[in-house]
């Protein structure tokens, strides 16, 4: 399918965003506003309450749709202001998978849950079986078209989850915590299929734990914390800030610390930071030949 | 040496007659230790663990808690030394209160009136739930059910406890408060066993690994030998924690480093500040 275009627009624009459950007494999302470029693998860290979920179901429509709630500012998914519209509307455009693979699956066979949503969309027949043919090859379940959902592992439960969204061909793909469940193998082949994703140009917003992972592949890092933005930067921009991490309870990953450490004392120049492992490890082979000579 | 507090020989498991799932296991778990059990879904982990509290009794092979043959005792009365703690704490909650659901274990164990309550209260104070005695157990949050699950074993004065998957479902925070309160435990004591697939958690708190593959154990050592294992560890799916994997590479490369994070740390600054 063609991808929409969006001149000058971003595919993600969110503006002033702050939101109030019904039953909410403060802003679970306060003054939040970001813009998300086509293509970019844009991640979200923040501690428990932060506002993450709540975030990816107004960028969904879910929110204030089925929730009801106090809501202002605005939110464009390629284009379209997602509180005008009902999340049916916008289930091309975007996709979100959730935490609990258990709780996602609606088919009786993978290839009807993978059909599911397409129908709702009075996708063709001819075009139904194309997409479920290249959905299944990508998250590696096209063996199992035929098998039960429930008979699945958590692993390929989750990766049925993520079939299910990418067969509707969204503009943007939502993940809250997909691999959060899961064992270490599982967790692993679920990257890979997000790292396909990014290479195959999906804009991707992930809402993610695993820092040291997210220090490889994220663009940008939005670090939530209470509805509020703390930060939005590259990652190794943002893992520089150790202690912003620290204040809101969350993890950078051991090598960002170690780089910070070093560059604050003056061991490693600031411009050599990096998050990410291999090239932390470059540099310091780099730095420890330089005194050892 | 101290007697161990479960002695594992020679055992054999199955569940259907086809095929063992632990082959000639054997291992003595002392009073004190801090073990973690690692290994793929379906490694053997948790038949291992449910033999050691006596709910499974092994095909061939004994199990010995505290000097009894599980064979030859109750399950229950195995239940007074060895808590387990399921995975889902949902599937061992059952009260609707915080404080019935603690005292459940401990009236069922024949402990005297006066036993229960200070068992019960020392439960509340060592999960931190004194002030949520009185609440739902539905109402807790996830991190809170798992404490509870917890404490409900703890009130029946286990001398070991098992916590199946200790962290799964938890955030950062809720992870620490949880690990935190099993090594307190630990330091008073209380022997732990946790079965886990986060290799930082078995990095920072576990003194033991035991790796499982396959139904065998492959690697049975002190955390700092496992952590270094690559091979032992790949058979379990696992890579050690970044500033091993760091401290690896400096270490290929000729630096010779400390391989916890605190050290490393120190180790680099200072080698680096030499010059």
């Amino acid at each position: 399918m063609e991808k929409r275009k969006f001149m000058d627009e971003p595919i993600v624009n969110v503006k002033d965003l702050s939101y109030q459950y019904p039953s909410g007494k403060d802003w679970a999302l306060h003054n939040v506003s970001f813009r998300v470029e086509e293509g970019e693998f844009f991640g979200i860290v923040g501690p428990t309450g932060a506002g993450k979920t709540t975030l990816a179901m107004c960028l969904r429509g879910l929110i204030p749709q089925n929730f009801g709630g106090k809501i202002s500012g605005s939110i464009k998914i390629a284009g379209v202001g997602t509180m005008s519209k009902t999340p049916g509307e916008l289930a091309d455009r975007v996709g979100i998978v959730f935490q609990n693979a258990e709780t996602q699956a609606i088919g009786l066979t993978v290839r009807e849950d993978l059909a599911f949503g397409l129908e709702n969309m009075k996708v063709t027949r001819e075009e139904m079986q194309k997409r479920i043919d290249r959905v299944s090859k990508l998250i590696g379940l096209s063996e199992f078209l035929e098998r039960e959902p429930w008979a699945l592992s958590g692993g390929q439960k989750q990766k049925l989850a993520i079939g299910g969204v990418l067969a509707m061909e969204p503009d943007v793909l939502i993940l809250d915590e997909p691999t959060a469940e899961l064992d270490p193998v599982s967790k692993s082949s679920i990257f890979d299929i997000v790292r396909r994703l990014q290479d195959e140009g999906v804009t991707i917003i992930m809402i993610e734990h695993e820092v040291e992972t997210l220090a490889d592949v994220a663009d940008r890092i939005l670090v939530l914390n209470e509805g509020e933005i703390a930060m939005i930067a590259p990652p190794d921009e943002a893992f520089r800030e150790v202690s912003l991490f620290k204040d809101v309870r969350e993890r950078v990953p051991f090598v960002a610390d170690l780089m910070s450490t070093l560059v604050d004392q003056g061991a490693v120049p600031e411009n050599r930071f990096t998050s990410r492992e291999e090239e932390a490890i470059a540099v310091l082979k780099e730095y420890l030949e330089g005194e050892n000579a | 040496m101290p007697e161990p507090l479960i002695q594992i020989r020679d055992v054999n498991y199955a569940y259907t007659k086809e095929e063992d799932v632990l082959h000639d296991i054997s291992m003595d778990i002392y009073p004190g230790e801090f073990v973690a059990f690692v290994g793929q879904n379906g490694a053997g982990k948790t038949t291992c663990a449910k033999l050691m509290n006596g709910i499974l009794k092994p095909r061939t092979g004994e199990v010995v808690v505290d000097g009894q043959l599980t064979e030859e005792v109750a399950a229950s009365v195995i239940a007074r030394n060895v808590g387990y703690s399921y995975q889902n704490p949902d599937h061992q909650i059952w009260a609707m209160k915080v404080e019935d659901e603690i005292k459940f274990g401990p009236n069922n164990l024949s402990f005297s009136e006066a036993e229960v309550k200070e068992q019960v209260e020392e439960a509340l104070e060592l999960a931190n739930l004194t002030d949520k005695r009185d609440e739902y157990t539905f109402a807790l949050g996830w991190g809170e059910r798992q404490k509870l699950a917890v404490a409900s074993i703890l009130a029946m004065r286990p001398k070991i406890i098992i916590v199946d998957e200790p962290t799964t479902g938890l955030d950062k925070d809720g992870s620490l408060r949880i690990m935190n309160l099993l090594q307190r435990l630990n330091k008073k004591g209380l022997t732990v066993v946790i079965i886990t697939h986060d290799i930082d958690i078995v990095a920072a708190y576990a003194n033991r690994v035991v790796v499982f593959a396959g139904g065998h154990i492959v690697r049975d050592d002190m955390v700092e030998e496992v952590m270094v294992d690559l091979d032992a560890l790949e058979k379990a799916d696992l890579r050690p924690p970044q500033h091993i994997r760091v401290a690896l590479a400096l270490k290929e490369y000729g630096v010779e480093v400390e391989m916890s994070p605190e050290l490393l740390r120190e180790n680099i600054s200072n080698l680096l500040q030499k010059a």
